[in-house]
């Protein structure tokens, strides 16, 4: 497995980021915006900015790896926390290129250096959801100073600069090219990735948990950050295809028919989730020399199921329906398109080989 | 009024939320675009240097036999 440091400094910047721009965005921001429009059009420049420039992004660093994305996009996350709340609108642009930067690079390193295990991308990816609720629930209910947060994406852009982003990227990432079928074109391989990514982040706007309020959100988004490493380590150990499958299979029980009982909708929720890193990775296998033009692929993928979220209503029966609609061709594509074979499951085979022939 | 009830339900229907909607669906749709002809123009590079290196790989051959 790849070095400690980097995974762990990588996964507490995930939540102080994701933390501080939502700390900034239920705080300041909806303090300052006046109504409930100017509030959602706020959250809506941020979310555009903060995914939509993933891509291009991603692109830049492809080409120019050390550009030391990760540990300027805190700093600029800490810039709009040390802003003073008046200039709140203000702030939403450098909080959303930061964001946009830190995560770009971020998932680009997590799959660059992950040697095909699919549990690494998985617990990078996973802290960014706990820590934006954390910092909803932490911007209603303390009066935390923007200074402490500041502070703290200070000290984690260090622990970037110094862990993560000193490493040669390699030229050509081939450890998930066996976790993704042969027959289809590198083309049809990004595509087949990104379908199922857009049909869960619509899942969970379409249906959402309406009975979480205040700091009980908490709970679907611990639940979240617990699926997608699940997802992670099931995908290393019981192979992609499998884990995919039997995810998205108890996701379309639970969440469609079940969407009212809280306990069966988080663990819908959580098996949901824990696809997440497997696309992620196989993004990559599409993309050998573009890893973070293919986790930002991904995260448009994302923003684009996040839109009918804005119109939420209650989900009705024919939501419910669409919905599974959407978890079957989820669980199509999974069969079809990944396979079983990983990193883990071919070093375990290349080791009983060996010692098969000492014997 | 709370974030959280943006997060819930931000946009009551009416005009201006229908307007405000729109012009991020425009920008979205945009990034898309060009993320799209990004991928395209990527993949039609690789497509083109797989072709060269198979047309290498048969000359090399011919001068062989």
């Amino acid at each position: 497995m790849p070095r400690k440091e980097a995974l762990i400094t990588e996964i507490i910047t995930h939540f102080a980021v994701d933390l501080s721009c939502f700390f900034l965005l239920a705080g300041n921001f909806t303090e300052i915006a006046r109504t409930t429009l100017l509030a959602g059009a706020g959250y809506l420049i941020f979310l555009i900015l903060s995914y939509g420039l993933r891509p291009f992004l991603g692109t830049v660093l492809d080409e120019i790896p050390r550009l030391h994305s990760q540990a300027v996009g805190c700093l600029l996350v800490a810039l709009a926390c040390l802003l003073p709340s008046g200039a709140a609108w203000i702030a939403l642009f450098p909080a959303a290129v930061g964001s946009a930067l830190f995560h770009t690079g971020a998932a680009g390193e997590s799959v660059a250096f992950a040697r095909g295990f699919f549990s690494r991308n998985a617990m990078v990816i996973s802290s960014g959801v706990l820590g934006a609720a954390a910092g909803t629930v932490l911007a209603r209910q303390t009066d935390l100073s923007g200074g402490i947060l500041g502070l703290i994406l200070f000290l984690s852009s260090l622990g970037c600069f110094f862990f993560t982003e000193a490493r040669k990227y390699p030229r050509k990432i081939r450890s998930f090219r066996n976790s993704v079928t042969r027959i289809f074109p590198d083309w049809a391989v990004l595509l087949f990735t990104v379908i199922p990514l857009l049909i869960i982040s619509l899942v969970v706007s379409l249906l959402p948990s309406d009975w979480a309020k205040g700091a009980m959100i908490l709970i679907p988004a611990a639940v979240c950050t617990l699926g997608r490493v699940a997802g992670g380590l099931a995908a290393d150990r019981f192979g992609p295809r499998k884990t995919a499958v039997v995810c998205f299979g108890a996701a379309l029980l639970l969440l469609t028919v079940f969407p009212h009982v809280p306990w069966l909708y988080c663990i819908g929720l959580g098996a949901l989730s824990a696809p997440a890193c497997i696309c992620f990775g196989t993004a990559t296998a599409a993309l050998p020399e573009k890893p973070h033009l293919a986790a930002g692929t991904c995260s448009l993928a994302i923003l684009l199921g996040t839109m009918p979220g804005f119109f939420r209503t209650a989900p009705t029966a024919s939501i419910r329906l669409l919905c599974a609609g959407l978890l079957t061709v989820a669980l199509a594509i999974s069969l079809i398109l990944y396979t079983d074979h990983n990193r883990l499951l071919h070093l375990r085979a290349r080791l009983r080989q060996r010692k098969g022939e000492a014997k | 009024m709370s974030f959280l009830d943006v997060f819930v339900s931000p946009f009551s229907p009416g005009t201006s939320a229908a307007v405000v909607f729109g012009i991020g669906l425009i920008f979205v749709f945009l990034i898309c675009t060009a993320t799209a002809a990004l991928l395209i123009l990527h993949f039609r590079k690789e497509q083109r240097r797989e072709e060269k290196r198979r047309e290498k790989g048969k000359m090399e051959n011919k001068v062989e036999d």
